[in-house]
């Protein structure tokens, strides 16, 4: 068909005068829709659902390790010893479920840091061991964080190329000792403890250092000007751990492992625990986005917030949630191992990782593909 | 000649005009400037915890990659060599980490009032007083420049420090009154006689975004807001400082550290691993004790390796900044409106273009607001250290960039502010200005409450 010049010229002059107006926007949207729930409910429900529980469940097991421990201290027997590898374990859980939400205090208060540094400075550890300084709860405390928290302990109860045993912490022909050995991890338990309980204790109400009256309060205090700002830092610290674990294309923490093939940049390299800490951090997601910790009832929840608006996003960010932990049972081997002989799994798992972000925050504003979008399209208040 | 046929002209014309209209101008005046684009093209729009941590937009992969492992070591721990990953610390430090003294990117803290100082973000500069062949504070014998208060196992830390406060009270015209505390630093448990007349410079780590930004404002821009202010009544003339350039071996505008210490961000980085962490890199092959009695030549020197130190330094560079927000609220225009009267913008100044740089397109000629003029100004002895550096004196200090000041909190959990963190507040920090700065304290302080309200609020919109 012929199209007539006139008709050229005017399709021009339209398509010019169009092109100056923004693209209209095309998702349905209607302004008189208030969300059930609310974003408040949502927060509140973070709180009381996801963080609080899982860091009481953190602190339990750092009592089971504890006591363990301070029977241990008495007579060390092979029994307590395991039960602080499984508590030690259990502890890690909860702490790597809560790296899904890594805001307050946490990071803020160097409880992070404090708990969480990593290399353990090997060097300055066995200096401190085979030396005669007392070894007690102040001395520790006072220490540099890369020799005290989770894995300086990791490092005495599970060993290095030796796995550490009872005996091991009765021996006073070699050095380190094992007194001194014992003396250590007794000073650096009740530290750990000490540490955990400042950690719960953030979402503890009226605690010194209580965060989540922070979150409720989003909207009327100077940290949060809106609750909709609390759900975004939220967004982006779920997407922030899984740039920290599947680091897209990066320095992640698999990605660093898989490309060197180098076992010991592995984070929790002492127990081989890194597939679960992954696994936990992953699940830490779900766990805020369906607010539920374990077999808790589910709260008022992100999920909620988006099926009730967009079920297509919803379905998509459950399934590349399930997708992500669920392959990670594909890698049947310890992570220092998988690295070198499942590396197809290794690369899927982070390629399901980096899929998973995509849908939390692709870190392109308002192109209405990810979570973040959504909360800022939607979320009024 | 060409005949056009006038039909056909003047429906070309209509659409051209309509084509042409929808190009943005090259350069838009700045009332039509997005005033939350604090850092031009490389805003990020994230507000919450993570504000001061965002990559610069449009990095190709493998920049992407150098950023992040950059990333990966700033928040990493250093241990003692040998070691297998992040090996070099020591045997003196001030903290074991870039991440511990910037916290997620951010400002730190001063340590606890009336305790020995442990891993602090924060440390004391010394000096003898004089100068070095290059014109640099010169050393205090047996102490070196800065004052390391932690040591490795069996080596000796050079001493404690610890900082008191006496509380003064200002009163306002209008009768309120703000506390404002005044600190004391104190040494001790030296493992030498500290000498009684050294100077000595307490430092608060700074925020670490839009470092890029900043490195690539040029030197004939810095120069030239020193001498426009000399004759612009609005202006506050500043000075720029010159200072030791280790890799051109020669004097440079410095830009980095609160007197405008360091010209580039890699010997910011460079001196910051030798000197807070004790790493021996490229820029300075010594460690930190080099001379003194804790001094051990292990044979491993530079401990950190160049790749490593030049991703730090990428990294370091390509921060974006953090937007501006409410900036069309009223009390925050109001706010804006004083603190343009009251000359704040003399030295806080609001926006700078950036030089051309083709090798990183993400600096180059960007409209910033950054709320500085990178010069040194005399800011009375309320603040004054005392200790030269270079062409600051014992009362000059770089205008602190106020861009992100506003996200201080939920970034980092606390608000200290100005060079030693003395202040809780921004009004605090505004009622310890004096010398250059005092025609706006006192234009401040004579403001109705609400009127001071909203400057406060338009310092946390920034």
């Amino acid at each position: 068909m012929k199209v007539k010049q006139t008709t050229l010229f005017s399709m021009l002059i339209l398509l010019s005068i169009t092109a100056c107006h923004k693209a209209a926007n095309n998702t349905t949207t209607n302004t008189a829709n208030t969300i059930t729930p609310t974003s408040s409910q949502v927060i509140a429900d973070f709180c009381t659902h996801v963080a609080a529980p899982d860091y009481t469940d953190m602190y339990n097991n750092a009592i089971t390790f504890q006591n363990a421990e301070a029977t241990f201290y008495v007579n060390p027997n092979d029994n307590d010893l395991n039960t602080m590898r499984a508590s030690w374990k259990a502890m890690r859980a909860a702490y790597e479920s809560a790296e899904g939400f890594l805001i307050g205090p946490i990071s803020t208060q160097d409880l992070d840091p404090d708990i969480d540094t990593w290399p353990v400075e090997q060097n300055e550890l066995d200096s401190i061991l085979n030396g005669s300084t007392p070894l007690d709860v102040t001395y520790v405390s006072n220490l540099q964080s890369s020799l005290k928290g989770f894995h300086p302990v990791e490092y005495l109860i599970f060993g290095t190329t030796a796995a550490a045993t009872a005996a091991s912490f009765t021996v006073t022909t070699t050095l380190p000792t094992g007194p001194r050995k014992k003396e250590y991890l007794h000073a650096l338990t009740a530290n750990m403890v000490s540490i955990v309980s400042q950690i719960k204790d953030s979402y503890v109400v009226g605690s010194s250092n209580d965060y989540a009256t922070v979150l409720n309060t989003a909207g009327a205090n100077s940290i949060y000007p809106t609750p909709k700002a609390a759900l975004l830092d939220l967004v982006v610290a779920m997407s922030g751990i899984c740039e920290e674990v599947g680091g897209s294309a990066s320095d992640g923490k698999i990605n660093s492992v898989y490309t060197t093939q180098d076992v010991t940049l592995q984070e929790s390299f002492f127990s081989d625990n890194s597939w679960n800490d992954f696994t936990n951090n992953i699940a830490g997601i779900k766990n805020v986005y369906m607010a539920t910790y374990k077999s808790s009832a589910n709260g008022h929840s992100m999920h909620d917030l988006v099926s009730a608006k967009n079920i297509s996003l919803d379905n998509t960010i459950q399934s590349k949630l399930n997708a992500a932990i669920n392959a990670f049972s594909n890698a049947h081997l310890p992570f220092g191992q998988s690295v070198v002989s499942e590396r197809t799994q290794v690369q899927n798992i982070m390629n399901a990782i980096r899929d998973l972000q995509d849908v939390l925050d692709d870190g392109t504003p308002n192109n209405k593909h990810d979570l973040a979008d959504f909360m800022n399209l939607y979320v009024a208040d | 000649m060409v005949i056009v046929n006038s039909k056909y002209f003047y429906v070309l014309a209509v659409v051209l005009f309509f084509s042409t209209s929808c190009r943005k101008a090259k350069d838009f005046p700045e009332s039509e400037q997005d005033p939350r684009l604090s850092g031009g093209s490389q805003t990020t729009f994230n507000n919450g915890s993570g504000a001061f941590d965002q990559s610069f937009f449009g990095l190709n992969a493998h920049d992407q990659l150098i950023h992040d492992i950059g990333d990966t070591k700033f928040s990493s721990a250093f241990v003692t060599a040998p070691a297998h990953v992040n090996p070099g610390i020591g045997p003196l430090f001030n903290n074991i980490s870039c991440g511990s003294c910037h916290p997620s990117q951010g400002s730190g803290s001063p340590p606890q009032a009336g305790q020995n100082a442990g891993l602090e973000s924060f440390f004391l500069l010394l000096s003898n007083g004089g100068v070095d062949a290059r014109g640099a504070p010169a050393d205090v014998p047996g102490f070196g420049n800065q004052l390391q208060n932690n040591s490795s196992y069996g080596k000796q830390k050079e001493g404690d420090y610890n900082v008191t406060y006496t509380n003064q009270t200002f009163t306002y015209p209008d009768g309120t009154t703000a506390i404002l505390r005044a600190p004391t630093y104190n040494i001790v448990n030296t493992y030498l006689p500290f000498p009684a007349n050294t100077k000595v410079s307490p430092r608060m780590a700074p925020s670490v975004f839009g470092l890029g930004l900043l490195e690539n404002i040029g030197d004939a821009t810095i120069i030239a807001m020193s001498t426009q202010a000399q004759t612009d009544t609005n202006m506050i003339a500043g000075l720029p400082n010159y200072v030791w350039d280790v890799v051109k071996n020669k004097l440079a505008v410095g830009r980095f550290g609160h007197k405008c210490e360091r010209p580039t961000i890699e010997q910011q980085v460079a001196e910051a691993l030798q000197q807070d962490i004790g790493i021996t890199n490229k820029l300075f092959p010594n460690e930190n004790s080099y001379g003194q009695p804790q001094y051990y030549d292990d044979g491993l020197s530079p401990e950190i390796n160049d790749s490593t130190l030049n991703a730090l330094v990428y990294y370091m560079r390509t921060i974006a900044v953090p937007a501006r927000r409410n900036v069309t609220d009223a009390t925050v225009l109001r706010g804006e409106q004083l603190f343009k009267q009251a000359k704040c913008a003399g030295c806080h100044r609001q926006t700078i273009v950036t030089d051309v740089n083709i090798t990183l397109p993400q600096v180059s000629n960007q409209t910033i607001h950054p709320y500085t003029d990178l010069l040194l100004h005399d800011l009375g002895p309320g603040l004054a250290d005392g200790r030269a550096v270079y062409n600051a004196s014992g009362q000059d200090w770089r205008t602190c960039p106020l861009w992100g000041i506003g996200l201080t909190q939920i970034v980092t959990g606390q608000t200290t502010f100005l060079h030693d963190g003395r202040a809780t507040t921004l009004e605090q920090a505004i009622l310890w200005h004096g010398g250059q700065a005092n025609y706006s304290k006192v234009f401040f302080t004579h403001l109705p409450k609400n009127d001071r309200d909203a400057v406060i609020a338009f310092l946390n919109s920034l």
